[in-house]
């Protein structure tokens, strides 16, 4: 169990936190989010001590967290960091095996096969050799989470583990932090990305004002928020994303999409083109691929509308489709259409929709 | 197997490269060094103005050359008032500046500079009249002795010797006859006292060097007169701007090597009384003799090769050099580093007021220069303690060494992403493993160049502690200069030198670095079973 009691952190000219109070329960996955500058990496960062608050205290399992406890502290909690901060002296599987070998004092052998056990968890062991500067940021994120998790750690750390991550990642990364969080680990993330706070977290901190101003079940945070600032900041996200497969049910995210428009004042005419332009690509992709795998994000800006469409298998522009009268529907409402393939990516293809308001 | 074939191809033609860009250096080297000697043997011909009595000096178009410090510059300045001096720490410089035509005259005492054209210095002649005042000779003395009644004991000494007729004997022996042959002279077995003697062994026939040890004339009146005292002789070398200073701090009990006696220096120093007269004259050039073609100029090389170091043995004053600048520079390199990573540590593990007390020591010894650094620490830090001036030079190149090494630790890290300190704090690393196992391990290939550089640096600025008294590569160079009047030579040979050992070095460091396995296997997979 995680709790802060009474945390402050004061610099010269901000107060990022004022008054922090609130508990993590064991096995837990907590989201903090909120808007830029509120202390959220800050909070996070004091929980291993990294950060020293002004004032207040932070227990993990009833020890406090100060400069005494330390070892015990960094035993306990892990971290992986939003630049993955891997060893760039050490190849893949020594970044694993260094701490095991240097801190746990584990066996040569047994850290080794330890580390290649997670490789293979993440999906990397085929990089276990590879030098830090030929992978992908992706691949970094991964092997970093491996890293940490070496440690066997109680409580896990992630600092915005999808900031830098394409789209395939995130969700790979997704999956990952799921299948962890089975495995009774506690874990703590702070995130920019709503899908993730909302698709995986068991409790989701809004902060603010210095304060976790609300906390909340993601249904209650995301659809049910009750003060004004949770609200008004929840309304501010203008993406909204679905993850598109044969199973995938059209209706129930139409009116998603509707009710995420509402709020936030988006016209009704600018909803229906957007409907219209989402069904037509979802059929183009429907008749083109037997098993569709597919994520779509719709973002809304002040005065254009665009559709990212990414979908895995073969090289397929959707602009060479056979259904002439889709694509013409397609092309009448938007302004611009690209198209790109990158074998190397997990969703190879990737059509951009931009449209007339 | 491609693969292999690839590698070996890449190798060989790897060496090839290196011998080519070899060659190639060589060749440019080889053309600059010819371009060199054949620029600075012929005579300039521009202001060709026959000399032919010393005062003709005394005129504004005149350039005159004197020793620093000499009673010759005092001289100069008073009866030759009109002409324009310049100042000269080494002689052998200044009878080349005259033979090449830089300098119009050299205005020395007339028997050194008769040992000049005796030596064969061709292209440059002795006038035949000499100053009005003559100059006069003694040997040096502290106003505040270590051995308080010195000035006495040296005066009867000197007065036995000339009653014996001694002095006269000597006189004549080495400086008309010019017979360098030193007699036999009975060391103290049970010494009394010590008896510490600065001199400057560039002044044929007074203090110089015959192979690697001194003689001469004022050398040997010292031992004469250290022999009537039961005293033990220690040399130091000075060069002629120093010895007074070396006087004053008590690091030498008296001086001698055809010291004059001047005004200037007697506010500083304490004189015996006049041991000779010496008249004072000038050397200028002899147009007559002016040939140069290249035959005699190989010949020239040949005669200078020798004479720099075959005669009288040199080259073992050479090695000697060589050995002294090599032991400097290796305890300097050895220490420095040492030393730079213990004060890195403090400044790492401490916070900011250590920092600022180291970044003070930095900030000074960035902005003294070395040579007077050297100078501060022999003649004033340490000149109570009678320590070897080697010791304090390397004492003070192992400071300097290690606060680039520190510095060099400390910016490097810095350097480094602040990341790599929060991941390793994260997965437990303490403060001291974090340095050790991630944070040194990555400064090593980064710093390595500047490293390298440093080295170099080293080895080239040691060539100042002559300065206090050390015969390094470059004071050795100065004494053979001092012997055989020849300045291109030794000089060249001595940059040559300095090029060998700075390569040397590195070539040291690039095997330990090898050795060291830096960018190998780590040790964490040796020993390990990998299921491949």
């Amino acid at each position: 169990m995680i709790k802060f009691s009474h945390i402050a952190k004061v610099y010269d000219n901000i107060t990022p936190l004022k008054d922090v109070n609130g508990i993590i329960d064991d096995g837990e996955i907590v989201s903090i989010i909120g808007p830029s500058g509120t202390g959220k990496s800050t909070l996070l960062r004091m929980i291993n001590g990294l950060v020293k608050p002004t004032s207040g205290d932070i227990y993990i399992d009833n020890i406090v967290v100060n400069d005494k406890n330390i070892n015990i502290i960094t035993k306990k909690v892990g971290m992986v960091f939003q630049s993955y901060n891997l060893f760039n002296h050490l190849n893949v599987i020594e970044n694993l095996m260094i701490a095991q070998i240097e801190i746990l004092k584990r066996d040569k052998q047994l850290a080794y096969e330890k580390s290649m056990k997670l490789l293979k968890e993440v999906g990397l062991e085929s990089k276990e050799n590879a030098e830090i500067s030929e992978l992908s940021g992706g691949e970094q994120q991964r092997i970093a989470f491996a890293r940490t998790l070496a440690m066997d750690p109680e409580v896990l750390l992630l600092d915005e583990p999808t900031s830098a991550l394409d789209p395939n990642s995130v969700d790979m990364m997704k999956a990952l932090i799921v299948k962890i969080a089975k495995s009774g680990k506690t874990i703590v993330i702070v995130t920019h990305s709503m899908s993730l706070a909302r698709d995986i977290s068991d409790k989701i901190f809004f902060m603010d004002d210095g304060i976790i101003y609300e906390e909340g079940t993601p249904e209650e945070i995301f659809m049910r928020p009750k003060k004004p600032k949770t609200r008004s900041f929840i309304n501010t996200q203008r993406t909204i994303e679905f993850k598109i497969d044969k199973s995938f049910d059209y209706n129930s995210a139409i009116s998603q999409l509707i009710e995420f428009c509402k709020k936030r004042n988006i016209d009704m005419r600018r909803i229906n083109k957007v409907m219209l332009v989402f069904e037509e690509v979802k059929l183009i992709l429907f008749e083109k691929y037997e098993e569709p795998e597919i994520i779509l994000k719709i973002t809304f800006k002040n005065d254009e509308t665009k559709l990212a469409v990414h979908y895995k298998g073969k090289q397929f522009d959707i602009r060479k489709t056979d259904n002439n009268i889709s694509l013409k529907l397609i092309e009448g409402l938007s302004t611009k259409i690209e198209y790109t393939y990158d074998e190397d990516e997990e969703y190879q293809n990737e059509a951009m929709v931009e449209m007339r308001n | 197997m491609n693969r292999v074939k690839n590698i070996t191809n890449k190798n060989t033609m790897n060496k090839h490269l290196n011998i080519k860009k070899i060659k190639k250096l060589v060749f440019i080297f080889v053309l600059l060094f010819s371009a060199l000697v054949m620029f600075s043997c012929i005579p300039s011909n521009d202001k060709k103005r026959e000399i032919h009595s010393i005062f003709e000096l005394n005129d504004e178009n005149i350039t005159i050359g004197v020793g620093t410090g000499s009673n010759s510059l005092m001289l100069a300045e008073k009866e030759l008032s009109k002409a324009k001096i310049l100042i000269f720490t080494d002689e052998s410089l200044g009878y080349n500046a005259v033979k090449i035509g830089q300098i119009d005259a050299y205005v020395f005492d007339r028997i050194p500079l008769q040992k000049v054209i005796k030596a064969g210095f061709e292209g440059v002649k002795i006038l035949d009249d000499n100053l009005t005042t003559t100059t006069r000779v003694a040997i040096g003395l502290s106003k505040n002795p270590r051995i308080n009644n010195i000035k006495e004991l040296i005066n009867q000494k000197l007065k036995e010797l000339r009653d014996e007729g001694i002095i006269d004997e000597m006189y004549n022996r080495w400086v008309i006859e010019e017979n360098e042959e030193m007699p036999d002279i009975k060391s103290a077995d049970n010494p009394t006292m010590e008896l510490i003697v600065g001199t400057t062994g560039t002044i044929p026939p007074f203090t110089f060097y015959k192979g690697d040890t001194l003689t001469g004339f004022d050398i040997e009146l010292v031992e004469r007169i250290a022999a009537k005292l039961n005293a033990k002789i220690t040399y130091k070398v000075y060069d002629f701007d120093s010895i007074v200073m070396a006087l004053v701090t008590n690091d030498i009990d008296i001086a001698s090597g055809n010291l004059n006696v001047t005004e200037e220096r007697a506010e500083s120093i304490d004189y015996s009384d006049v041991i000779y007269e010496n008249y004072v004259t000038a050397l200028v050039r002899d147009y007559d003799e002016e040939k140069f073609d290249t035959i005699s100029f190989f010949k020239d090389l040949h005669n200078s090769f020798s004479k720099t170091f075959i005669r009288e043995n040199r080259y073992e004053l050479f090695i000697s050099g060589i050995l002294c600048t090599l032991r400097i520079t290796f305890f300097s390199i050895l220490f420095g580093t040492i030393l730079g990573f213990i004060l890195f540590l403090i400044c790492y593990n401490t916070g900011n007021n250590v920092n600022s007390v180291i970044k003070i020591i930095f900030w000074l010894l960035r902005r003294v220069p070395i040579v007077v650094m050297l100078m501060v620490f022999y003649y004033i830090i340490f000149s109570k303690m009678s320590i070897d001036s080697q010791v304090v030079a390397t004492f003070v190149f192992i400071i300097i060494f290690s606060a680039e090494v520190a510095e060099l630790l400390i910016n490097t890290i810095n350097n480094i992403d602040k990341g790599q300190f929060e991941a390793a704090y994260a997965l437990g690393f303490g403060k001291e493993k974090t340095f050790f196992k991630i944070l040194l391990p990555q400064t090593f290939p980064i710093m390595y160049p500047t490293f390298k550089n440093m080295i170099v640096e080293l080895v080239r600025s040691t060539a100042v502690v002559g300065y206090i008294a050390v015969q390094d590569l470059t004071k050795v160079g100065d004494v053979v200069r001092s012997r055989t009047y020849d300045a291109f030579f030794p000089l060249i040979a001595v940059a040559i030198i300095y090029i060998i050992l700075a390569e040397f070095l590195i070539m040291i460091i690039e095997r330990l670095r090898n050795i060291k396995g830096l960018g190998k296997e780590s040790k964490y997979l040796k020993g390990v079973k990998r299921n491949d």
